[in-house]
């Protein structure tokens, strides 16, 4: 497939239509709705910035980051020392198991585009893990997506997913919604801009609540995710 | 060496269709009958709400089916995603199957409960059993639902609560024949009425 500027592939990978599982996904947030720590719109705009400070830009995006390099360099041992990094610092099983799954997902969804993602598939389940940050940094980096708007790419997804979620789960309005995102947007800039100096052993995560909540979702009763 | 077995290499039956119609009553009725006849087999219940279905099955089927050969999955409040537009975490279900269990013969997949437009993704269910009980209403199959047309077996449950809510049982049928070319059963799963016909059919159009 040719696509020169990257930024139909970067549409593609961004779009909740992508078949990768994330609507089943909520990232501990299904425990903060069932508990009421999160009712009101503003709640929902607090936390996802918590989201994307302590987790998705320092950890996810690090991650991404060094996958895309390590995918233009042709290096996919440095792939699998990426998954292990996100590995161990994904603290809550359901988080790791999501970021597996969805992982797996995508690369089987682009199965037989592009050589070097199928070089690097065929390492998933063995030598490497297959972790969403890691396959959509290197799914990227494939297809002439730019290491910044994959960074874009996946900070706005996973804020689109986390809002679709809330959506299904508080009682908010559709425009509310979209005036979250919106509000968001800067703080997805933000996050971008300091992760992007970031190597892979300055990969961290810190979220101590939303831990606690994702762990907590493992035992929950009422479940309607799988995180 | 030959790669390991995925989804793509076990034929899988969809059950579909409204909250309440049958769909775990037919496939607890299914499973026993199927399992005799030497099939090794694995359950996905895509509950809407709890692992409730998943639970159920697992006591149901002690003894007969590997406890972990019956698995819930959660869908985020979208059940029809689940199985039409995005069936990733069945197909990932289905994978972790045959990592333990390479010689599976079939998996069934019982969609949440959902509305008569759902359908099974065909790259999830080679084919699917749409079920709706007289108990609806019966100007169901007339409401031309893509589930219900789009079936390759439509089974109408509940035949013994037909005259008790005013249903025809004729109209159904007549209905259910010009709506659809694919075949529909009548059954009422609580005696197992109904139940050998689905299994000829599925072993006719999927374990042939």
């Amino acid at each position: 497939m040719i696509d020169e500027s990257g930024l139909l592939s970067a549409l593609r990978l961004a779009d909740s239509f992508l078949p990768v599982g994330s609507y089943t996904i909520s990232y501990g947030f299904e425990s903060f709705a069932e508990e009421g720590r999160v009712e009101t719109g503003e709640d929902l705009r607090e936390l996802l910035s918590d989201y994307l400070y302590g987790q998705v830009g320092p950890c996810d995006m690090v991650a991404l980051s060094a996958a895309h390099c390590a995918a233009r360099q042709g290096d996919v041992d440095r792939l699998a020392r990426v998954d292990d990094r996100l590995h161990a610092t994904l603290l809550a099983r359901e988080f790791r198991e999501s970021s597996l799954t969805s992982g797996k997902r995508l690369l089987d969804v682009v199965a037989d585009e592009h050589a070097f993602v199928d070089r690097y598939a065929e390492r998933v389940g063995d030598e490497a893990r297959g972790h969403y940050p890691t396959v959509l940094g290197v799914v990227s980096a494939t297809k002439g997506v730019s290491e910044y708007d994959a960074r874009l790419v996946c900070g706005y997804a996973f804020v689109t997913g986390l809002l679709g979620a809330a959506q299904r789960l508080l009682r908010l309005g559709h425009t509310e919604i979209q005036r979250i995102l919106h509000d968001l947007f800067p703080v997805i800039e933000s996050v971008e801009r300091e992760s992007a100096d970031r190597d892979l052993e300055q990969l961290r995560s810190c979220t101590p609540l939303i831990d606690v909540q994702g762990m907590r979702h493992e035992r929950a009763e009422r479940r309607l995710f799988v995180s | 060496m030959s790669s390991p077995p995925t989804h793509r290499d076990v034929p899988t039956v969809g059950i579909g269709g409204p909250v309440g119609s049958g769909k775990t009553a037919l496939i607890k009725r299914l499973v026993p009958k199927l399992k005799d006849s030497g099939l090794e087999i694995g359950v996905i219940a895509n509950d809407i709400l709890t692992q409730e279905d998943a639970e159920q099955f697992k006591r149901s089927f002690a003894g007969e089916i590997p406890e972990d050969l019956v698995v819930g999955v959660e869908t985020g409040a979208c059940p029809h995603t689940g199985i039409r537009e995005d069936p990733s975490m069945n197909l990932a279900a289905i994978d972790s199957f045959l990592e333990e269990y390479p010689d599976l013969d079939l998996v069934l997949l019982e969609s949440g409960g959902d509305n008569l437009a759902a359908t099974f993704n065909p790259e999830l269910a080679d084919y699917y059993a749409f079920v709706i009980s007289t108990a609806e209403g019966d100007d169901i199959p007339r409401k031309r639902g893509p589930g219900v047309v789009e079936a390759d077996l439509l089974v109408i449950n509940k035949t013994d609560l037909a005259e008790h809510v005013g249903a025809d049982l004729d109209v159904m049928r007549s209905d259910a024949a010009d709506v659809r070319e694919g075949p529909s059963i009548f059954t009422n799963c609580k005696t197992g009425d109904g139940i050998d016909d689905v299994i000829a059919d599925i072993e006719d159009r999927v374990l042939f």
